[in-house]
């Protein structure tokens, strides 16, 4: 497939974690083990701590395009308001789970904030929401390549719009390529607790698949 | 649920094969297995149009050339905006509030014992002397304090070995009430309840270095008191975030020496400073020591990972 030529520009989410995980990206020092470096900003160390967050990042940067999508005009606002959040929680990191799963989490939550904070604006001043933008492709892009795009976009849209724990089990799981044990480590909850998530995120998203125009015709009506 | 089930067939509803298209998104699927989820996605949208578009999701989530820059500016703007409101200084506070409420409960227990006279109605309780903390530090009070923190001599000199001889208020309930001949040969005008009061507050409103000096003088000027016992470990955790651990690590070891409701926060705090002194040995010893004593710990993992590096 031709968006496949876009893919040694970027470096997907499982493999950012992977490396992370691994301490094999030049981001946290020598190879360093993110939770090292977390103990090290944990002790006050204010290089450690901006190198903690600077390795976080770029997971954190796409836990924000999954739940708002990639061309958001508040997407700055969120990475923002997550990295700010993740500091300010780093003294109650306890080591109990990944560093990395610990900001992912605490991204989501401040991107949900953010969401229905610009839900309940548009809504008060009858604006249209940002999240019915048109599709948010990067550049120029062949036409089967941005079908795909762009109905890539209407499913994260319908994802994102779905019960919130929902939502996250979803995206979790396909937009940032968790598995289901490591959904469940950064929600805190059961393996079981994500699969039933995750069950009812899809019956849930398929009614709304059914009730897309763009979606419908290419998914829906199987049935 | 119900009008789900009325929806779809039940192969189609509840039983959505997770394992199934986890395999097929990761490309790691066998055409079997491929198969099975053929059938699955024929009658249910979600699942085909995850499988369809999961892919290009990720992609486009996925890390762009053009964030470095964006990232470096996010992480300057997310420290400056976070500097008002630290982790140290949020850990600081922490410290602090364990520390008052160690206090207040070792002194109104010892009250309670008789182990300290009550103060008489004429004569007001120290505690009730403290200032309280605003919630923001306003000009006046800030000033006060800056006064009084400068105007304690700075010893560099520890307790005296008698201080570090006697029991502790915290650790144990035996103590005499200090006698004032033990409180220094230095006039001093101030409790050792407003002493460790201002060294709270000046803590808490960033000004380490004279919240160091005045818990060295309280530490100094009231040895014996319950006040004294805890500061040694709010003292060791500040010296230990400026750098001084060897300093820290005399304070840490005089409170575990005594004990008290913080012991586990001062060992793991003993731990670190050994760390940062690069004593192996000793660290080792230090979280093996926290771990037999608080095996449920919050330090407990990291002692783990420490013992494990030390090995």
């Amino acid at each position: 497939m031709r968006q496949h030529e876009r893919e040694p520009r970027t470096m997907s989410h499982l493999a950012l974690v992977r490396n992370l995980e691994a301490g094999q990206v030049a981001r946290p020092s020598a190879g360093a083990a993110l939770d090292a470096l977390a103990a090290r900003a944990l002790e006050g160390q204010p290089e450690a701590i901006g190198e903690l967050l600077r390795a976080v990042l770029p997971a954190v940067r796409s836990a924000c395009r999954a739940l708002l999508g990639a061309s958001h005009s508040d997407l700055e606002d969120a990475v923002q308001d997550a990295l700010i959040a993740i500091h300010r929680a780093l003294p109650r990191y306890r080591f109990e789970c990944s560093f990395l799963h610990y900001a992912v989490r605490i991204t989501f939550r401040t991107t949900h904030g953010l969401r229905r904070r610009l839900l309940i604006l548009a809504d008060r001043f009858r604006l249209s929401p940002t999240d019915q933008e048109p599709s948010d492709l990067r550049g120029p892009i062949a036409a089967d390549t941005a079908v795909m795009a762009e109905q890539s976009e209407a499913l994260r849209r319908i994802m994102s719009q779905l019960p919130r724990a929902q939502a996250e089990a979803l995206l979790l799981h396909v937009a940032l390529e968790y598995s289901i044990a490591e959904a469940a480590a950064v929600c805190e909850v059961p393996v079981n607790t994500i699969k039933t998530r995750l069950r009812l995120g899809k019956d849930s998203l398929r009614r709304r698949i059914e009730r897309d125009p763009k979606l419908s015709r290419v998914y829906g009506g199987k049935s | 649920m119900t009008q789900v089930n009325e929806a779809l067939p039940r192969t189609a509803l509840g039983e959505h094969p997770h394992a199934l298209l986890e395999l097929a998104l990761r490309r790691t699927a066998s055409e079997l297995q491929l198969a099975e989820l053929g059938r699955h996605t024929v009658a249910c949208s979600a699942c085909a149009a995850l499988l369809a578009l999961g892919p290009t999701l990720a992609s486009k989530v996925a890390q762009a050339p053009n964030d470095e820059t964006r990232d470096r500016r996010a992480v300057a703007m997310a420290l400056s905006a976070s500097r008002s409101a630290s982790p140290t200084g949020r850990a600081r506070l922490g410290w602090g509030l364990a520390a008052s409420a160690a206090l207040v409960g070792s002194v109104a227990a010892a009250e309670y014992l008789g182990v300290i006279p009550r103060p008489s109605p004429t004569q007001p309780r120290e505690r009730e002397a403290e200032p309280k903390a605003p919630a923001m530090p306003t000009a006046k009070p800030a000033a006060k304090l800056a006064e009084l923190g400068a105007a304690a001599a700075l010893s560099k000199a520890p307790a005296s070995a008698a201080g570090e001889a006697e029991p502790s208020l915290v650790g144990s309930q035996s103590l005499p009430a200090p006698p004032s001949s033990v409180r220094g040969s230095e006039p001093e005008s101030q409790s050792s309840a407003e002493l460790f009061a201002a060294a709270n507050q000046l803590r808490r409103t960033g000004q380490d270095a004279q919240a160091i000096q005045t818990f060295h003088r309280l530490q100094r000027v009231f040895p014996t008191s319950g006040e004294a016992a805890v500061s040694h470990a709010t003292l060791g955790s500040l010296l230990l975030q400026r750098g001084d651990a060897q300093a820290a690590l005399s304070q840490f070891d005089r409170y575990v020496a005594h004990g008290g409701p913080v012991l586990e926060e001062a060992l793991a705090g003993r731990a670190r400073a050994l760390a940062r002194l690069g004593d192996g040995a000793r660290e080792r010893g230090a979280w093996q020591a926290l771990l037999a004593r608080f095996p449920r710990s919050v330090h407990a993992a990291r002692a783990r990972a420490r013992l494990a590096e030390l090995r």
